[in-house]
Protein backbone atom coordinates (compact mmCIF):
# COMPACT_ATOMS: atom_id res chain seq x y z
CA UNK A 1 0.00 0.00 0.00
CA UNK A 2 1.35 3.41 -0.93
CA UNK A 3 1.54 5.73 2.01
CA UNK A 4 3.77 8.73 1.58
CA UNK A 5 2.70 10.31 4.84
CA UNK A 6 3.50 7.14 6.76
CA UNK A 7 6.97 6.97 5.23
CA UNK A 8 7.62 10.60 6.14
CA UNK A 9 6.22 10.01 9.61
CA UNK A 10 8.67 7.18 10.14
CA UNK A 11 11.60 9.28 8.95
CA UNK A 12 10.59 12.02 11.38
CA UNK A 13 10.00 9.63 14.23
CA UNK A 14 13.55 8.34 13.90
CA UNK A 15 14.90 11.86 13.40
CA UNK A 16 16.33 11.12 9.96
CA UNK A 17 17.82 14.19 8.36
CA UNK A 18 16.22 14.53 4.92
CA UNK A 19 14.68 16.85 2.36
CA UNK A 20 11.73 15.69 0.27
CA UNK A 21 12.52 16.15 -3.42
CA UNK A 22 11.31 14.79 -6.76
CA UNK A 23 7.78 14.05 -7.83
CA UNK A 24 6.31 13.87 -4.37
CA UNK A 25 7.62 17.34 -3.58
CA UNK A 26 5.96 18.44 -6.80
CA UNK A 27 2.68 16.90 -5.62
CA UNK A 28 2.84 19.05 -2.49
CA UNK A 29 3.13 22.15 -4.68
CA UNK A 30 0.15 21.06 -6.78
CA UNK A 31 1.59 18.87 -9.54
CA UNK A 32 -0.92 16.46 -11.06
CA UNK A 33 1.70 13.88 -12.03
CA UNK A 34 1.55 10.54 -10.28
CA UNK A 35 4.87 9.25 -9.03
CA UNK A 36 5.62 5.88 -7.52
CA UNK A 37 8.57 6.71 -5.35
CA UNK A 38 9.22 8.97 -2.40
CA UNK A 39 12.52 10.70 -3.20
CA UNK A 40 14.46 12.14 -0.31
CA UNK A 41 17.90 13.70 -0.28
CA UNK A 42 19.84 12.59 2.77
CA UNK A 43 23.37 12.91 4.09
CA UNK A 44 24.96 9.48 3.69
CA UNK A 45 26.69 9.67 7.02
CA UNK A 46 26.84 6.77 9.48
CA UNK A 47 24.62 8.42 12.10
CA UNK A 48 21.93 9.32 9.58
CA UNK A 49 22.16 5.93 7.88
CA UNK A 50 21.63 4.23 11.24
CA UNK A 51 18.46 6.29 11.69
CA UNK A 52 17.31 5.31 8.21
CA UNK A 53 17.82 1.65 9.07
CA UNK A 54 15.74 2.17 12.21
CA UNK A 55 13.01 3.98 10.29
CA UNK A 56 12.67 1.55 7.39
CA UNK A 57 14.23 -1.67 8.69
CA UNK A 58 10.96 -3.37 9.61
CA UNK A 59 9.33 -2.51 6.26
CA UNK A 60 11.12 -5.28 4.41
CA UNK A 61 13.35 -2.87 2.46
CA UNK A 62 14.86 -4.36 -0.69
CA UNK A 63 17.11 -2.99 -3.42
CA UNK A 64 14.75 -2.14 -6.26
CA UNK A 65 17.29 -1.76 -9.05
CA UNK A 66 18.63 -5.28 -8.58
CA UNK A 67 16.37 -7.76 -10.43
CA UNK A 68 16.48 -10.14 -7.48
CA UNK A 69 15.49 -7.39 -5.03
CA UNK A 70 18.00 -8.40 -2.35
CA UNK A 71 17.22 -7.13 1.13
CA UNK A 72 18.85 -3.91 2.26
CA UNK A 73 21.65 -4.42 4.76
CA UNK A 74 20.34 -3.35 8.14
CA UNK A 75 23.74 -2.09 9.03
CA UNK A 76 24.79 1.52 8.58
CA UNK A 77 28.44 0.56 8.05
CA UNK A 78 27.58 -1.53 5.00
CA UNK A 79 25.48 1.29 3.55
CA UNK A 80 28.07 3.98 4.14
CA UNK A 81 29.86 3.45 0.82
CA UNK A 82 26.75 3.96 -1.25
CA UNK A 83 25.78 7.14 -3.03
CA UNK A 84 22.10 6.37 -3.51
CA UNK A 85 19.64 3.77 -2.23
CA UNK A 86 16.69 2.77 -4.39
CA UNK A 87 14.37 0.76 -2.19
CA UNK A 88 11.06 -1.00 -2.38
CA UNK A 89 9.35 -1.37 0.99
CA UNK A 90 6.02 -2.58 2.31
CA UNK A 91 4.87 1.07 2.21
CA UNK A 92 6.07 1.76 -1.32
CA UNK A 93 9.19 2.85 -3.10
CA UNK A 94 11.69 5.07 -1.35
CA UNK A 95 14.73 6.58 -3.02
CA UNK A 96 17.46 7.97 -0.80
CA UNK A 97 19.74 10.27 -2.76
CA UNK A 98 22.99 11.90 -1.71
CA UNK A 99 22.75 14.70 -4.26
CA UNK A 100 20.26 16.28 -6.62
CA UNK A 101 21.10 17.23 -10.20
CA UNK A 102 21.07 20.97 -10.73
CA UNK A 103 21.11 21.68 -7.00
CA UNK A 104 23.96 19.79 -5.33
CA UNK A 105 24.64 17.65 -2.31
CA UNK A 106 22.64 17.54 0.89
CA UNK A 107 23.98 20.80 2.40
CA UNK A 108 23.01 22.73 -0.70
CA UNK A 109 19.65 20.96 -0.99
CA UNK A 110 18.94 21.71 2.65
CA UNK A 111 19.72 25.38 2.08
CA UNK A 112 17.01 25.43 -0.58
CA UNK A 113 14.39 23.70 1.56
CA UNK A 114 11.21 25.04 3.04
CA UNK A 115 9.22 23.46 5.84
CA UNK A 116 5.92 21.78 5.10
CA UNK A 117 3.42 21.12 7.85
CA UNK A 118 1.34 18.10 6.89
CA UNK A 119 -1.23 17.46 9.57
CA UNK A 120 1.35 18.31 12.19
CA UNK A 121 4.09 16.40 10.42
CA UNK A 122 6.77 18.93 9.58
CA UNK A 123 9.17 17.98 6.84
CA UNK A 124 11.64 19.86 4.74
CA UNK A 125 10.75 20.14 1.05
CA UNK A 126 12.94 21.43 -1.77
CA UNK A 127 11.70 24.87 -2.80
CA UNK A 128 9.86 25.19 -6.10
CA UNK A 129 12.64 27.10 -7.88
CA UNK A 130 15.19 24.40 -7.07
CA UNK A 131 12.72 21.67 -7.93
CA UNK A 132 12.28 23.18 -11.38
CA UNK A 133 16.04 23.56 -11.75
CA UNK A 134 16.55 19.90 -10.80
CA UNK A 135 13.95 18.70 -13.27
CA UNK A 136 15.49 20.71 -16.08
CA UNK A 137 18.96 19.45 -15.18
CA UNK A 138 17.86 15.82 -15.47
CA UNK A 139 16.18 16.68 -18.75
CA UNK A 140 14.23 13.51 -19.59
CA UNK A 141 10.88 14.15 -21.32
CA UNK A 142 8.96 13.37 -18.15
CA UNK A 143 11.20 15.74 -16.16
CA UNK A 144 10.65 18.52 -18.67
CA UNK A 145 6.89 17.97 -18.46
CA UNK A 146 7.11 18.15 -14.68
CA UNK A 147 9.22 21.32 -14.92
CA UNK A 148 6.69 22.96 -17.23
CA UNK A 149 3.84 22.11 -14.86
CA UNK A 150 5.78 23.46 -11.89
CA UNK A 151 6.51 26.66 -13.82
CA UNK A 152 2.79 27.09 -14.37
CA UNK A 153 2.20 26.60 -10.68
CA UNK A 154 4.97 29.04 -9.75
CA UNK A 155 3.59 31.64 -12.12
CA UNK A 156 0.10 31.13 -10.76
CA UNK A 157 1.32 31.54 -7.20
CA UNK A 158 3.30 34.65 -8.12
CA UNK A 159 0.24 36.22 -9.65
CA UNK A 160 -1.82 35.54 -6.56
CA UNK A 161 0.96 36.69 -4.28
CA UNK A 162 1.14 39.95 -6.20
CA UNK A 163 -2.57 40.66 -5.78
CA UNK B 1 13.96 38.68 2.24
CA UNK B 2 12.28 40.97 -0.34
CA UNK B 3 8.57 41.30 0.24
CA UNK B 4 7.60 39.87 -3.14
CA UNK B 5 9.70 36.75 -2.61
CA UNK B 6 8.31 36.40 0.87
CA UNK B 7 4.77 36.54 -0.45
CA UNK B 8 5.60 33.92 -3.04
CA UNK B 9 6.97 31.63 -0.37
CA UNK B 10 3.79 32.05 1.60
CA UNK B 11 1.72 31.30 -1.43
CA UNK B 12 3.69 28.26 -2.47
CA UNK B 13 2.04 25.96 -0.01
CA UNK B 14 -1.19 27.75 0.64
CA UNK B 15 -4.39 26.72 -1.03
CA UNK B 16 -5.85 29.38 -3.27
CA UNK B 17 -9.20 28.93 -1.65
CA UNK B 18 -9.94 28.57 2.06
CA UNK B 19 -9.51 24.88 2.90
CA UNK B 20 -11.68 22.86 5.20
CA UNK B 21 -11.28 23.85 8.81
CA UNK B 22 -8.43 22.38 10.73
CA UNK B 23 -6.03 21.94 7.84
CA UNK B 24 -2.58 23.23 8.38
CA UNK B 25 -0.50 25.77 6.58
CA UNK B 26 3.07 25.40 5.50
CA UNK B 27 5.94 27.49 6.57
CA UNK B 28 9.08 28.97 5.12
CA UNK B 29 12.17 27.55 6.74
CA UNK B 30 14.56 30.32 7.63
CA UNK B 31 17.92 29.66 9.20
CA UNK B 32 16.82 30.79 12.68
CA UNK B 33 13.78 28.52 12.68
CA UNK B 34 10.28 28.20 11.40
CA UNK B 35 7.99 31.00 10.40
CA UNK B 36 4.38 29.97 10.15
CA UNK B 37 2.00 31.66 7.81
CA UNK B 38 -1.74 31.61 7.66
CA UNK B 39 -2.45 33.48 4.48
CA UNK B 40 -5.54 32.45 2.58
CA UNK B 41 -5.91 33.53 -1.00
CA UNK B 42 -9.01 34.05 -3.07
CA UNK B 43 -9.86 31.57 -5.74
CA UNK B 44 -9.88 32.57 -9.34
CA UNK B 45 -9.42 31.01 -12.74
CA UNK B 46 -6.27 31.43 -14.75
CA UNK B 47 -5.99 35.08 -15.62
CA UNK B 48 -2.58 35.74 -17.07
CA UNK B 49 -1.36 39.21 -16.38
CA UNK B 50 1.53 39.51 -18.76
CA UNK B 51 3.28 38.04 -21.76
CA UNK B 52 5.51 35.85 -19.60
CA UNK B 53 2.47 34.25 -18.02
CA UNK B 54 0.94 33.71 -21.41
CA UNK B 55 4.12 32.00 -22.56
CA UNK B 56 4.24 29.71 -19.51
CA UNK B 57 0.57 28.88 -19.97
CA UNK B 58 0.98 28.16 -23.69
CA UNK B 59 4.00 25.92 -23.05
CA UNK B 60 1.96 23.95 -20.52
CA UNK B 61 -0.90 23.59 -22.98
CA UNK B 62 1.57 22.40 -25.64
CA UNK B 63 2.70 19.71 -23.18
CA UNK B 64 -0.91 18.64 -22.79
CA UNK B 65 -1.20 19.85 -19.22
CA UNK B 66 -4.79 20.41 -18.16
CA UNK B 67 -4.71 23.75 -16.40
CA UNK B 68 -8.14 23.23 -14.89
CA UNK B 69 -6.65 20.36 -12.89
CA UNK B 70 -3.76 22.60 -11.88
CA UNK B 71 -6.22 25.22 -10.68
CA UNK B 72 -8.21 22.61 -8.81
CA UNK B 73 -5.12 21.19 -7.11
CA UNK B 74 -4.11 24.65 -5.98
CA UNK B 75 -7.38 24.93 -4.07
CA UNK B 76 -6.33 21.95 -1.95
CA UNK B 77 -4.01 21.94 1.00
CA UNK B 78 -0.69 20.11 0.59
CA UNK B 79 -1.86 17.14 2.65
CA UNK B 80 -5.02 16.92 0.57
CA UNK B 81 -2.86 16.93 -2.56
CA UNK B 82 -0.75 14.15 -1.07
CA UNK B 83 -3.77 12.05 -0.10
CA UNK B 84 -5.29 12.54 -3.54
CA UNK B 85 -2.02 11.50 -5.14
CA UNK B 86 -1.69 8.37 -3.01
CA UNK B 87 -5.25 7.36 -3.92
CA UNK B 88 -4.38 7.80 -7.60
CA UNK B 89 -1.24 5.74 -7.10
CA UNK B 90 -3.28 2.98 -5.48
CA UNK B 91 -5.44 2.91 -8.62
CA UNK B 92 -2.36 2.81 -10.87
CA UNK B 93 -0.94 -0.12 -8.88
CA UNK B 94 -4.28 -1.98 -8.99
CA UNK B 95 -4.63 -1.45 -12.75
CA UNK B 96 -1.05 -2.57 -13.30
CA UNK B 97 -1.69 -5.73 -11.29
CA UNK B 98 -4.86 -6.36 -13.31
CA UNK B 99 -2.75 -6.16 -16.48
CA UNK B 100 -0.25 -8.63 -15.09
CA UNK B 101 -3.06 -10.99 -14.06
CA UNK B 102 -4.62 -10.73 -17.52
CA UNK B 103 -1.48 -11.20 -19.61
CA UNK B 104 0.37 -13.47 -17.22
CA UNK B 105 3.34 -11.11 -17.33
CA UNK B 106 4.06 -7.44 -16.86
CA UNK B 107 3.14 -5.88 -20.23
CA UNK B 108 5.63 -3.09 -19.52
CA UNK B 109 8.38 -5.69 -19.47
CA UNK B 110 7.28 -8.60 -21.65
CA UNK B 111 9.32 -11.81 -21.63
CA UNK B 112 11.95 -12.03 -24.35
CA UNK B 113 11.16 -14.43 -27.18
CA UNK B 114 13.61 -16.05 -29.53
CA UNK B 115 13.30 -14.81 -33.10
CA UNK B 116 11.62 -17.34 -35.37
CA UNK B 117 14.03 -19.05 -37.73
CA UNK B 118 12.83 -20.31 -41.01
Amino acid sequence: MASTLEILRRLNLHEVEYVLVGGMAGVLYGSSLVTEDVDVCVPFEPENLAKIVSALGDLNPRHRMNPNHPPMALNAVELAGLKNLYLITDLGQVDLLSEISGVGGYPEVSRHAIAANLKGLVCKVLDIDSLIRARRAVGRPKDLQAAVELEVIRRRLKEHAAQ
Amino acid sequence: MPERTDRLMRAAFEPLRPPAAGLSALARLDPPGFLTYGMVMDAGGWESSDAASDQVRQTALDFGIDLSITDYLLTLTPEQRLERHDQALELVIALRQAGIDYYGFDPRNPPQTEPTRG
